[in-house]
């Protein structure tokens, strides 16, 4: 009995040796690609960046956000039209990123499949009732350019009169068009795109932009014609 | 050209950022069409604005939001439940309204609930009637007696009870010696029919029947005595329900005395006499023995009953005499 157990004991330990210098291999190994890169992180490509992420470095999903950020705040903020509930939005997006990333196989770009989830989380949180009960929408009628409200945050990105009733109006706008006409207009994605980021055909896409600009026109008139 | 393809094809012109006013089809339609150029100088105007407008930034504390969150989703489920519903309980204040119910709940259960349990009490009980309480002793008395009353009523009902092969075994034997004694019987009957019919010739005969019946009847005895053994072994089986059997022994054990109070040997002994001699001729006895005067007379009248007696009186010796008797039994 005691033979056995002391042969157990002496396996364990050797087993606990090699596994921590197959740790500290690892993280030397890491360490010294680090020190190794030339370029920096910041320059190099998604695939690298996300096959970093998936190898558990997490410095990665941080220069993958940074990257990414603005834009899909941006877009988030051109959707929501409120700076809170953007902000709100686009993390959510990169929580769903963290998440989901394993599942990216690279056959889109990632700013195409990161925008895909942006829409996403952003229909959704549009849709929700409480979105719904905070920020009452089809809201139809002519834009006053005198309206303002100076505790809104958002003001001081509009440096124009006419940029804030242009945002406005696309605020106005139905869900779907509203969508379509930011990532066309705002956002200066192409049709391809845009059907690749939200799902709808690329003729459907188009009807929809131009109907929607139609509608824009008639919010918009008096103040850029 | 209609207005929906020149609409179309604006579109497309300013998607592009192309200039229309190049396309000679399109611009002669605009200008016989003021919503077609309308729509242009929208399009124109809208594009500039388009242009105009920048990005906006996404907030200083976003990166530091974000690991914020991905940490607490990190904690799990579970923890973000607990500190909800930690907080909850911090926030949590009794309202005093139910307090305040609950109080006055209680007051009044605790105020009529002895009013409750005497109800019934009260409507039995009067004045005029006399209580009758059951002295102390009494009651000690019943509570004492009460477990030895029940360990006997369950000792009867473990003796009412016996196994169910030994009850089927008494019964057939019982059944055999019943069959036997109807036999036994039937013969007797033979016999005195024949001795009466024809006298002298079949004695041996009748000795014969008369022997072949005694063993019957100490067969049946045996038997008997068997399914009685049998039966005190079963109820010896427990130590305690050998109280209950014991007066079958009495009773047996009386009848015994019984006969031998009439059987001379047990008159002998209940007299206490001395047997000088005794012979056995057939159906007679001969005793020698030694008696006082005086207890003579009731000694032979205890044995009138069974026997016919003749008595000699043989010697004396001051108030004791020696006396010959000679008893046969009678037949009925």
């Amino acid at each position: 009995m005691p033979l056995t157990v002391y042969k157990s004991h002496e396996a364990l330990r050797l087993y606990y040796f090699f596994y921590t210098l197959l740790k500290k291999v690892r993280t030397l190994s890491v360490y010294f690609s680090l020190k190794i890169r030339k370029k920096g992180i910041e320059a190099e490509s998604d695939r690298e960046l996300v096959t970093a992420f998936l190898n558990g470095e997490m410095k990665s999903f941080d220069a993958i956000v940074r990257r990414y950020s603005d834009m899909i705040f941006n877009l988030c903020y051109n959707i929501m039209k409120d700076y809170d509930e953007a902000a709100d939005c686009a993390q959510d997006v990169f929580i769903k990123v963290h998440k989901n990333l394993h599942r990216f196989e690279f056959r889109s770009s990632l700013s195409t499949w990161l925008y895909s989830i942006a829409v996403n989380t952003c229909r959704n949180k549009i849709t929700s009732s409480y979105f719904k009960r905070v920020m009452p929408v089809g809201d139809s009628g002519r834009i006053d350019l005198l309206h303002r409200e100076d505790d809104n945050p958002a003001l001081k990105f509009e440096k124009s009169e006419k940029e804030a009733a242009v945002r406005e109006a696309i605020s106005r706008l139905p869900e779907d068009e509203r969508i379509l006409i930011v990532l066309r207009d705002l956002e200066g994605r192409d049709y391809e795109e845009i059907s690749e980021i939200t799902g709808v055909k690329t003729g459907t896409v188009k009807s929809r932009i131009s109907r929607g600009r139609h509608r824009l026109r008639g919010f918009l008139e008096g103040v850029l014609t | 050209m209609k207005c929906r393809d020149a609409k179309e094809l604006l579109n497309s012109y300013f998607d592009n950022g192309l200039d229309p006013a190049k396309d000679p089809v399109l611009m002669e339609h605009i200008r016989n069409c003021p919503e077609c150029r309308k729509e242009l100088l929208f399009l124109a105007e809208y594009g500039k604005t388009i242009k105009e407008i920048k990005p906006v930034k996404a907030p200083q504390n976003f990166m530091a939001e974000l690991h914020e969150k991905l940490e607490a989703k990190k904690r799990g489920r579970f923890n973000r439940d607990f500190s909800n519903a930690l907080e909850a309980w911090r926030n949590f204040t009794f309202p005093r309204e139910a307090a305040g119910i609950i109080a006055v709940a209680v007051l009044i259960f605790f105020l009529y609930s002895p009013m409750f349990r005497g109800g019934k009490e009260m409507k039995t009980y009067r004045e005029d009637q006399p209580v009758i309480t059951s002295p102390p002793e009494l009651i000690i008395k019943e509570k004492k007696l009460r477990p030895l009353l029940e360990e006997k009523a369950s000792e009867d009902e473990r003796e009412s009870v016996p196994s169910v092969k030994e009850s089927i075994k008494t019964e057939t034997r019982a059944k055999k010696s019943a069959g036997r004694k109807r036999a036994s019987e039937n013969l007797i009957m033979d016999n005195i029919s024949r001795s009466s019919g024809d006298s002298g010739e079949d004695l041996s005969l009748d000795d014969e029947a008369s022997a072949s019946i005694k063993e019957e009847a100490d067969d049946l005895n045996k038997s008997d005595l068997q399914v009685k053994s049998e039966s005190e072994k079963h109820s010896g089986m427990k130590s305690d329900s050998l109280k209950s059997s014991e007066g079958k022994f009495k009773y047996r054990r009386a009848l015994k005395d019984r006969e031998e109070s009439y059987s001379p040997g047990g008159l002998i002994s209940e007299y206490s006499l001395e047997v000088l001699d005794k012979k056995e001729e057939g159906d007679s006895i001969l005793f020698t023995i030694k008696i006082e005067e005086d207890r003579l007379e009731p000694l032979k009248d205890r044995l009138k009953d069974r026997y016919i007696i003749k008595s000699a009186i043989t010697g004396k010796s001051g108030a004791t005499l020696t006396v010959e008797l000679i008893l046969t039994e009678k037949n009925n």
